[in-house]
């Protein structure tokens, strides 16, 4: 009897590791409140999109209430990403993500060259490519090489109260995020 | 018979111990994979290519979008300084200094991970450039329903509620090692009844 329990016992708490090791990396495969699931439906290819956090429906939680946030979505299958953005006088920081939602990229006003965004994403095929075609137009680009299919980048632009929302519209309505020729 | 119950024995312990422990393990204010400084945690690799698999959980299963190191670090603080949850029906102090940085934010959220509603015409949300600083360069935020002196986060609710201090362009992550960050501590006032 009292070795039927041990046995029992020991083989619950193996299975019980187990099911702890699945659920913990099953999470982000099914996860429905991910916030990556929710972007891909709602925003275009090679498009820059605000995110509005405050809708309802939102998947996205625990936004900063002093930044407002943009997205551009990137398939480099399709094209290399090509991110402009104008001189502004706000912090703004960016990030680029894979589709799992982990930052293989970031930088801030201060860390970016001349302060402006300008950013181009390739993969490493593409690497090769613009090694040899060697276009002058993204001189200044910081250019990430990317071992990815599909990403994301978000900006997130401070916005310490409201008399900078007519700055930070600007800003947004000025940042390019479109596919990249090298031709 | 016998062997019937040994499976349901086996599977019960199993499910119950495995789900109870992992959904303990990512929830929101556990240390794994995080560093702590007093009540605050912080998960300086959640956006991070090589974050380890309960911090990518966490980030997935609250549909965060986590900081990269250039951009800055957040840190989560459910409890006051004593490990007591924080609660609407207290009110708080935040005092102290923060880790340096270009400029940082704290606000208030509820536990599904939505701003908390502040009382109407205020806010439950502060930033550094609009912050009262002793001499010495701390500060004092004081946490309430009702209005205060000072600098004060006003927030309004039932139930339980988490502070997030983001702390942008910061050296803590860059630092290598990850030094001991210097963050505020979280100081339990009145309490209604």
């Amino acid at each position: 009897m009292k070795w039927r329990v041990f046995y029992l016992l020991s083989l619950g708490l193996i299975l019980a590791g187990l099911i702890h090791i699945s659920i913990v990396l099953l999470i982000p495969k099914l996860g429905t409140r991910d916030a990556w699931a929710f972007l891909s439906n709602r925003t275009d290819l090679f498009a820059f999109t605000r995110l509005k956090p405050e809708e309802s429906g939102s998947a996205i939680t625990e936004v900063d209430p002093f930044f407002t946030y943009g997205v551009c979505r990137f398939e480099l299958s399709e094209a290399p990403l090509k991110m402009e953005g104008p001189l502004t006088t706000t912090f703004w920081s960016a990030s680029v993500f894979d589709e799992n939602g982990s930052v293989i990229y970031s930088l801030n006003n201060r860390t970016a060259i001349d302060n402006k965004l300008d950013l181009l994403i390739v993969n490493p095929l593409q690497t090769l490519e613009l090694q040899e075609a060697q276009p002058e137009d993204v001189e200044s680009s910081v250019v990430i090489e990317a071992g990815i299919e599909r990403g994301f980048v978000i900006i997130r632009v401070l916005e310490p109260d409201n008399s900078w929302v007519t700055d930070s519209d600007a800003f947004f309505s000025e940042i390019k995020c479109a596919r990249y020729d090298y031709s | 018979m016998r062997l019937i119950t040994n499976v349901i024995i086996v599977v019960a312990i199993g499910l119950v111990l495995g789900g109870a422990s992992a959904w303990y393990s990512i929830r929101q204010n556990h240390g794994l994979g995080g560093i702590e400084a007093g009540p605050w945690t912080a998960w300086p690799f959640a956006g991070g290519a090589d974050s380890d698999p309960y911090t990518t959980a966490k980030v997935s299963r609250d549909g965060t979008i986590p900081l990269g190191a250039t951009e800055g670090l957040a840190f989560e603080a459910m409890t006051d300084n004593q490990g007591e949850p924080l609660t609407f029906k207290c009110d708080y102090a935040i005092s102290g200094i923060t880790p340096p940085s270009k400029l940082w934010t704290i606000a208030v959220y509820s536990n599904d991970g939505q701003v908390v509603q502040p009382t109407k015409g205020n806010r439950s949300a502060l930033s550094s450039s609009k912050l009262l600083r002793f001499p010495d360069g701390s500060f004092r935020i004081s946490v309430s329903r009702k209005p205060q002196s000072g600098n004060w986060l006003s927030v309004s609710g039932e139930g339980n509620f988490y502070f997030v201090l983001r702390v942008y362009d910061t050296p803590v992550t860059s630092t290598s090692g990850q030094v001991n960050p210097q963050m505020p501590n979280i100081i339990r006032q009145d309490c209604a009844a």
